[in-house]
């Protein structure tokens, strides 16, 4: 059996070092390093380009009118892709809170940990509860940038929504929401599913053309179309069409889904505590 | 030799992660283990596109067109897919090892299988 799974190891290694020798040189990607050399904007701009990664940075703030490439591969040109992660992401949830619930389910669901005199946590420091009260508010509006200005500046809907639930883990380290699960769960899965649904109602919004495609990027300023000068500039919000709004979605799904996750695991850590009798 | 070097560094960091893997007991240090082998895929995916001097595919504020150069931007679009993915496989496996000790009152994978004496 030893003797196995040294073999496989050695095997494996090796796989992976013969592997290394057939890569391109690191630094020296395939593709052509001065790809944005006389880019005019026309239609069909395939000059210079190379592969498909020359082709998304040639053309890609003009087609989608983002300026963060990243986001315009992730949303508009594969953004079939990100629905199926997304998809991905509301089956673990889903089948996260369909795993715990039974072990997590309360006699005592109101039981409130927070001192009724006060309002604090009871089993926390006041350091802790008034840092939440100071770092929440920041927390969340640092979500909310990354989310919307995903099309512009490094972030989009998946960071930021991740941002945002690290928000919902202070709240429960500084145990503020400690009952009612019922009701949490009823308002984060709602605006969960809310979120995945606006994503897919939003792909069939352009179906004219294909599945998700960007049909308001170009069009009029008014509704987050504005034609953008290629080539650096400094950001413009209403750009970039579909984008900002497919960055919400995501980003909604993300935070209500990981404070779904987080609120089960930390109602079954109270839940064991409960039954070692440590929480009056 | 040095052109590979950060190749060499992800064979590692993935060769770690499958020597975690096939050597420890404990689920949730095996779930540890594959999120090793995953950060290890990152960083390959990161070394595939980079370039030198290459700026973030963002235009806002960069430089002039003349002398800007760009890192790969699909390879990024994969890890923000990946790291999404993964955390949430990874949550899915600590449930099962939550449930699963909840169950047997044990993480060890030998005694779970009822093996009692392996080498």
């Amino acid at each position: 059996m030893k003797i196995a799974s040294f073999l496989s190891l050695f095997l494996i290694a090796g796989f992976l070092f013969v592997g290394i020798n057939r890569l391109h040189p690191v630094g020296q990607p395939l593709g052509n390093q001065n790809v944005f050399i006389d880019r005019t904007g026309e239609l069909t701009d395939i000059t210079y380009v190379d592969t498909m990664d020359d082709y998304y940075l040639r053309n890609g703030q003009r087609e989608t009118g983002s300026n963060n490439i990243v986001a315009s591969v992730v949303f508009d040109y594969r953004g079939f892709d990100t629905m199926g992660e997304a998809s991905v992401l509301f089956l673990v949830v889903t089948s996260i809170s369909m795993l715990l619930y039974p072990s997590i389910r309360l006699k005592r669901d109101t039981v409130d940990l927070r001192d009724p005199r006060t309002g604090f946590p009871m089993d926390m420091t006041r350091i802790v509860s008034n840092g939440t009260y100071l770092m929440f508010p920041l927390i969340l509006a640092f979500g909310a940038y990354l989310v919307i200005h995903g099309h512009l500046s490094p972030g989009g809907g998946f960071q930021g929504g991740a941002v945002m639930a690290s928000g919902t883990a202070l709240l429960i380290i500084s145990s503020y929401i400690t009952s009612h699960l019922h009701r949490t769960y009823n308002i984060f899965s709602f605006f969960e599913s809310l979120g995945l649904t606006i994503f897919i109602g939003l792909g069939f919004a352009g179906i004219g053309v294909t599945f998700l495609s960007n049909f308001l990027a170009n069009t009029s300023p008014a509704f987050f179309g504005r034609v953008i000068d290629l080539g650096p500039n400094s950001g413009y919000l209403n750009s970039a069409g579909l984008l900002p709004f497919l960055s919400l979605a995501i980003g909604m799904e993300v935070f209500f889904g990981l404070s779904i996750i987080l609120v089960s695991m930390f109602h079954l850590a109270r839940k064991e505590k409960d039954e070692k009798g440590m929480i009056k | 030799m040095s052109d590979f070097f950060l190749y060499v560094t992800v064979v590692l960091l993935i060769f770690l992660g499958v020597v975690a893997l096939l050597y420890k007991r404990n689920l949730i240090k095996i779930v540890l283990a594959i999120n090793i082998v995953e950060s290890g895929i990152n960083l390959f995916f990161l070394t595939l596109g980079y370039r030198p001097e290459g700026t973030a595919p963002i235009f806002t504020l960069a430089p002039a067109l003349s002398d800007l150069k760009m890192v790969l931007p699909t390879p990024q679009a994969l890890i923000l897919t990946n790291i999404v993915i993964g955390f949430a496989t990874s949550a899915l496996m600590l449930t099962f090892a939550i449930l699963t000790y909840r169950n047997n009152r044990t993480l060890d994978i030998f005694k779970l299988r009822g093996v009692e004496d392996h080498e």
